[in-house]
């Protein structure tokens, strides 16, 4: 009940970062795929072929990343400016309750909001006869990796925002750079999604761990 | 409620790691930017300038020889043709031509005419007894198979890309044939995204079930664009060769190899050729021919007109000789050359001090010509040896800034070895690497150690300091020794990763009047507890 409770007002504070994004990924995703839609290229035979919705991938890239980054600051950094962890953490939940609420809270918006705005994308773009080469159920699955880096940008921040030691503040957010930019150096999905797996292992469990050990 | 200390000690290896990865990057990238700054401040010296524009000096038939094109006649006669751009003399080639026993037996020069054709001058109006179409055009083998098809499904901020083949039927009926890399087969859809059926290795079925997979795909090849296979896509697999026709639905298995899986393969006509076919009408004429050669080294030939499959084994290709092989189809006979470099058999474990020694020995390489014979074996046709004079390895290197050695210095010293064991293996086979292993080894080259004395006491005056820093702060002796051999192993970074994780403020023991750490409750050195402040007298206002 006081995890679904945090988790209820989690989800009022950062709401509004969840309507954004939706106007950002739906608003623009569906601009670029209407565009493309309308400029149908020759297609040479027994050749690759870029994927008619390239564009919405960059756009997903930077969404996700950048709302990753805007929850975590709003999440764990703001508390920290505004001195007010004092008295969330003086509630009967425990620490670890305070803080599986607001990473799930986080997720749902990039889950739902994020992930979702995808998911609607592609089936606008997968219409029989919107395009002559639809989008693969690859790119599908590709979409969703780039929805999950914005999991690994939001752990680095976190990190970041709540890491007590000078030296290494940084350091979460320049591991959550280099998972990100690793991602993009792999041939095959399941590399790159062992990659953001093991990123977003790495971070999590700093996370939790600086979580129920520093003072606030 | 779980255990705060359980957790934290559960997340300190990977707080190592993150802390040990970040400051190896930070210090990587401190090198890089100082090596580029060198570079551009290694201005060379005025009188290495004026050293580099002297005119270069006569070669010897020796170095001519090995520095010139080997060339065969269809016939198997032997030539080296020298070639040299002649400085201030308006883009003239100088060519000299020897026969296999180095004699001399043609001089001039080459240059364009007002057509832009190549015009050969003899010295003494000599003619050249030969054109350059009379010899033979080689073609040589690719290997690269799986790796430029990763290319296209890297994961990229545009997506992967996909195999397609369109097809329009009757005016607007489209048909997309779509290959699925994964399962080795295509999806035919229509416009409406209904599937037609499917095409395999078993031609074209209805049923998903019954399709059969054409395996693992290495290379195809547009057909359309060679005049000579006219129809379809030629379906390069590790087992397999088709021809694949989505248009008609169908497929022609050309050559099945279930045993060996094929390595590489020449199915194109070589740039040379093309090249010499714009100057003059070709002098000798060629058959369409393929060669996929497979790991038992067994060359399997597909050649048209008259179409023809031939299976020929080759003398010494072996694995793991150094053999280069190529070939060629003329209308009358097959040619294969095998050049093999050298009887200084190269070091099994081609490390590079290994290989840096190989080639600073003079090299003896030789050419044998094979022609196949009517019963499908092979004659050697002629045979050549040519000396290629001994590699000074430093010139294949950029010249290396002065400050160089003192800049890697702050490497860590097992790069240097990294480098010599696996640097070459890697590099030679990066494209098929990870695109991770082959930027590791770059790295790796660029910053390893280039004066190990001076790297390995930097190391040790790190080890000591940490020792030093540690021995008041330590909180046990195995994390003490461990940062010891990590600052030790990583050098700068190691020293940075440890400062970052460990540096805490120390205090005079009250006791013993050293240095201690404030993490641990009884001081390193003596074991006392930490003083306790001393309480002071309570202070209350009292009410009147």
């Amino acid at each position: 009940m006081r995890f679904l409770a945090l988790l209820k007002g989690q989800q009022k504070e950062i709401l509004i970062i969840g309507v954004v994004q939706i106007l950002i990924v739906f608003g623009f995703g569906h601009s670029i795929i209407s565009n493309a839609a309308h400029q149908e290229d020759s297609y040479a035979n027994y050749a690759f072929t870029a994927s008619p919705i390239k564009d919405v991938g960059s756009l997903l890239i930077f969404a996700s990343i950048l709302c990753g980054a805007i929850l975590g600051l709003t999440q764990f950094w703001i508390p920290g400016t505004r001195r007010t962890w004092h008295f969330l953490l003086h509630r009967s939940a425990s620490r670890t309750t305070i803080l599986l609420s607001r990473i799930t809270a986080a997720l749902i918006t990039l889950v739902v909001f994020t992930g979702g705005c995808w998911t609607l994308l592609f089936l606008y773009a997968s219409q029989p006869k919107l395009f002559v080469l639809p989008p693969t159920f690859r790119v599908y699955i590709e979409g969703w990796l780039f929805v999950s880096l914005g999991l690994v940008s939001y752990l680095g921040v976190a990190l970041s925002s709540i890491n007590p030691t000078p030296a290494t503040k940084l350091f979460g957010t320049v591991l959550a750079g280099i998972v990100i930019f690793m991602t993009f150096m792999q041939f095959g999905i399941l590399w790159a999604s062992a990659i953001i797996a093991a990123g977003i292992f790495i971070l999590a469990i700093q996370l939790y761990s600086i979580f129920l050990n520093r003072e606030f | 409620m779980p255990n705060k200390l359980l957790i934290r000690q559960f997340a300190r290896p990977f707080e190592i790691i993150t802390a040990i990865v970040i400051l190896m990057l930070l210090v990587f990238t401190l090198q890089m930017i100082a090596l580029g700054i060198a570079q551009v401040l290694a201005v060379p010296e005025p009188h290495e300038q004026a050293k580099d524009t002297q005119k270069p000096k006569e070669l010897t038939i020796q170095e001519k020889i090995a520095h010139s094109r080997k060339e065969f006649l269809p016939d198997g006669t032997f030539l080296f043709v020298y070639s040299e751009n002649k400085q201030g003399d308006g883009g003239k080639l100088a060519t000299e031509i020897f026969d296999a026993n180095s004699n001399l037996i043609w001089q001039g020069v080459q240059f364009k005419d007002a057509n832009n054709k190549p015009v050969w001058q003899g010295v003494d109006n000599t003619p050249l007894p030969f054109k350059e179409t009379d010899y033979l055009a080689w073609n040589g083998y690719e290997d690269w198979g799986y790796r430029d098809i990763k290319q296209h499904l890297a994961i990229n901020p545009n997506f992967s890309e996909s195999l397609n083949c369109v097809l329009y039927r009757d005016g607007n009926d489209r048909e997309v044939w779509r290959y699925s890399i994964s399962k080795g087969y295509f999806t035919g859809y229509t416009s409406e995204r209904k599937i037609i059926g499917y095409i395999g290795l078993n031609g074209f079925v209805k049923n998903k079930a019954e399709v059969k997979s054409f395996g693992k795909l290495m290379h195809w090849d547009r057909q359309a664009e060679n005049k000579e296979f006219p129809t379809g896509a030629l379906w390069i697999t590790n087992h397999y060769v088709c021809l694949v026709d989505a248009q008609n639905r169908k497929v022609d298995v050309l050559l099945k190899t279930e045993t060996s899986r094929i390595t590489k393969y020449c199915i194109k006509d070589s740039p040379e050729t093309h090249r010499r076919d714009q100057g003059e009408t070709p002098s000798i004429k060629y058959r369409p021919a393929m060669d996929f050669v497979t790991a038992d080294n067994i060359h399997h030939l597909i050649l048209q007109e008259p179409a023809q499959l031939l299976n020929v084994q080759l003398p010494n290709e072996q694995p793991g000789k150094r053999t280069s092989v190529a070939f060629t189809a003329t209308q009358n006979d097959i040619f294969f050359k095998i050049i093999k470099y050298g009887k200084i058999e190269p070091p099994t474990r081609k490390t590079f001090s290994d290989y840096e020694e190989y080639t600073r020995k003079e090299l003896r390489i030789q050419t044998d010509l094979y022609k196949l014979n009517q019963n499908g074996a092979l004659d050697i046709v002629n045979h050549c040896e040519w000396i290629w004079p001994a590699v000074e390895w430093k010139q294949y290197f950029e010249p290396v800034p002065k400050s160089k050695p003192y800049i890697t210095a702050f490497s860590p010293s097992f790069y240097d070895w990294l480098w010599r064991s696996y640097y070459l293996e890697i590099w030679n086979s990066s494209y098929d690497n990870s695109t991770l292993l082959a930027g590791a080894n770059l790295v790796i080259h660029e910053l390893r150690p280039l004066n190990m004395p001076l790297n390995l006491l930097i190391s040790i005056a790190i080890m000591g300091f940490t020792l030093w820093h540690g021995l008041a702060r330590r909180t046990s002796w195995a994390k003490l020794i461990f940062w010891v051999i990590v600052a030790g192993l990583l050098n700068l970074a190691g020293l940075l990763a440890y400062l970052a994780l460990n540096h805490t403020p120390v205090i005079k023991c009250p006791a013993c009047g050293k240095n201690r750490g404030l993490e641990k409750n009884n001081c390193s050195q003596c074991g006392s507890p930490l003083p306790i402040p001393q309480r002071k007298p309570t202070d209350l206002i009292m009410a009147n």
